[in-house]
């Protein structure tokens, strides 16, 4: 059974149609590179899957549970994190704190465990920085050297990079990165390429938005093409390179039909 | 005395608190002691304000509403019902709370502007309210003769009971606000502020603890008013007003707002600044605004505000270095 399955999913934001009828599916242990133009409606899926803007019609099932309909929080608990393509990281806390918030929802102190300080809430604690720990740990000297400096002091990759430790630190099944390699240069950026095949051995699905088609390439079991928000083609990263719709869709072959 | 020495080097604040308990004594002046209480309260205030508006980042423009409740529940239960008065301060809390959290169920689901509108509208009909209920309230008239605050058998008489009353109070407060915000609650509502959808993207529950923190700070400012009451002995509905509520807005604007010493700053300059200026008469209230505008041009964010503080608010915390605790234990062996 597919791990994700989206099934006819649509978004109109007024007349324009986002994301229209799109489906696919996503198989345990499968990294899905998802590209398209710009507007094409890559991030506009990502949010009807994390429930952020929910889908006009379709269903998205995970594990066998349709998530349509359901909070942003219900879905990140079910096992599905997400990155931001405008990076999002909280700005004022300091970088362990965000990842600590990533897994808020594991958490059980409410405002009496807080105000009373049992035992339990002392190990929940020590556990919680400890799962941190060795989340950051994946991303080397970037972050660990950092965990009291406040986010918005970090560099913009190291940013980039802290979200993705905050969405692991979650334990997802699935993970959605958008554009996680967006200002990166090339050592960086075949960083996050190593970091991404990485998180897949950990045991996580990972669903990809990438632009630099090297990146797709290499990491990608499998890529989907969106383009004006309608599946133009899904396969393996050889028979995309040689689409004809993908490659018309990319150099912009259809202006140039209709100009001549 | 080494460990005398190593608490004062760990906690300075336990130095700050043991000058609030050692000096006023020596104050002759009851009006200086009065001016302190006074600071108290809106101490406490300030830091239930500072909660919605500094650490969720809801913008809340009523908040003497709670205030009023607070006082005129505990007033009631003292005078009525015949409690004792610790037992009617928590009873004030705890009844503001649960009108903060009729006020916040419905209407967290509004965002932005609608919900500080209604956060105003609800301290303009509670003003209301109170002014016009004859029978229950005494309207304009007010409750007088409200008695003074007792715990076990001790009954505040002087200045000065009522003083460390109060310091106990805002200690309470401060210690406690400093638990929930060194924990999971903390930094659930810090999240939510810097980036509301992030953290309900990464699995916080966002509704739920803007709710719990609004039924917090409505208990706080709940208590507040509960030791109000019993202070000042006349309570009407002139001391509820939109003016108090922006009064609060101002002390987290001059003191800074996100952390637990702004408020407390803020709060002690603005009752001080226009206590301090008495002798300029009607003059002051020009200085007063003086002073807020020109920190708002030079310091928009308040004096300790936009950034947060370690307080070492434990009794004893042998400071532990604050960073580099280094990954390496968890990197591969090479």
């Amino acid at each position: 059974m597919a791990l994700l399955e989206v099934a006819g999913v649509t978004k109109e934001f007024g007349g324009l149609k986002a994301v229209h009828a799109v489906s696919l599916h996503l198989d345990e242990g499968q990294i899905i590179g998802l590209i398209g133009p710009n507007g094409a409606g890559k991030t506009t899926l990502f949010n009807c899957i994390t429930g952020t803007l929910p889908p006009d019609t379709g269903s998205i099932r995970f594990k066998g549970e349709e998530l349509v309909g359901l909070p942003p929080h219900e879905v990140a608990r079910r096992g599905i994190s997400r990155t931001f393509q405008h990076i999002r990281v909280f700005g004022q806390m300091s970088v362990l704190e965000n990842v600590m918030v990533g897994r808020d929802f594991r958490g059980q102190t409410g405002i009496f465990g807080a105000l009373l300080r049992p035992p339990r809430v002392g190990r929940e604690e020590a556990e919680n920085r400890k799962r941190c720990l060795e989340v950051l740990a994946l991303f080397g000297e970037r972050l660990l050297p950092r965990l009291d400096q406040p986010a918005r002091e970090l560099s913009y990759a190291n940013r980039r990079r802290l979200e993705m430790a905050r969405a692991l630190v979650a334990g997802p099944r699935l993970i959605l990165l958008d554009e996680p390699t967006a200002g990166m240069n090339p050592h960086e950026t075949q960083q996050v390429v190593d970091l991404i095949r990485l998180i897949r051995d950990r045991g996580h699905s990972v669903l990809v938005i990438e632009h630099k088609m090297k990146v797709v390439m290499t990491v990608s079991d499998r890529i989907v093409v969106l383009d004006h928000g309608e599946k133009i083609a899904e396969g393996p990263p050889a028979a995309i390179a040689a689409d004809p719709a993908v490659i018309e869709a990319y150099m912009g072959g259809r202006q140039r039909a209709h100009a001549e | 005395m080494r460990f005398l020495k190593t608490i004062l080097a760990n906690s300075p604040v336990l130095l700050i608190i043991a000058v609030f308990v050692a000096v006023p004594p020596f104050l002759t002046n009851t009006y200086h002691l009065q001016v302190l209480v006074f600071i108290g309260i809106y101490v406490v205030l300030a830091l239930s304000l500072n909660l919605l508006n500094g650490y969720v980042g809801l913008l809340s423009i009523g908040h003497a509403a709670f205030y009023a409740i607070g006082a005129y529940a505990s007033a009631k239960l003292t005078m009525e019902m015949a409690l004792p008065w610790g037992a009617a301060l928590v009873g004030a809390g705890g009844i503001a709370g649960l009108c903060g959290y009729l006020i916040a169920k419905p209407t967290l689901r509004l965002s932005g502007i609608y919900m500080t509108l209604v956060t105003l509208g609800f301290n303009m009909i509670l003003f209301l309210v109170l002014q016009n209920w004859m029978s229950f309230t005494n309207g304009p008239l007010g409750i007088m003769d409200i008695p003074p605050p007792s715990l076990f058998g001790f009954v505040a008489s002087s200045r000065l009971h009522y003083y460390y009353l109060m310091m106990l109070l805002v200690l309470l407060t401060v210690f406690s606000m400093h638990r929930l915000m060194t924990c999971r609650f903390g930094r659930a509502l810090t999240a939510i502020r810097e980036n509301e959808l992030a953290a309900e993207a990464t699995g916080v529950d966002t509704t739920r603890y803007k709710t719990q923190a609004f039924v917090l700070a409505a208990f706080y400012a709940g208590i507040a008013g509960g030791f109000y009451a019993h202070f000042v002995k006349y309570i009407s509905p002139d001391s509820f007003t939109i003016n108090e509520s922006f009064i609060l807005l101002a002390m987290l604007a001059f003191g800074g707002q996100g952390n637990l010493i702004g408020p407390i700053v803020g709060a002690a300059a603005l009752i001080l600044i226009p206590e301090l200026f008495r002798p300029l008469q009607e003059y002051r209230m020009f200085v007063y605004g003086g002073i807020l505008i020109v920190m708002m041009l030079v310091r928009r964010q308040g004096l300790l505000g936009g950034r947060s503080y370690r307080l070492r608010l434990t009794w004893f915390d042998p400071a532990r270095p604050r960073v580099f605790e280094r990954g390496d234990k968890f990197l591969p062996e090479d």
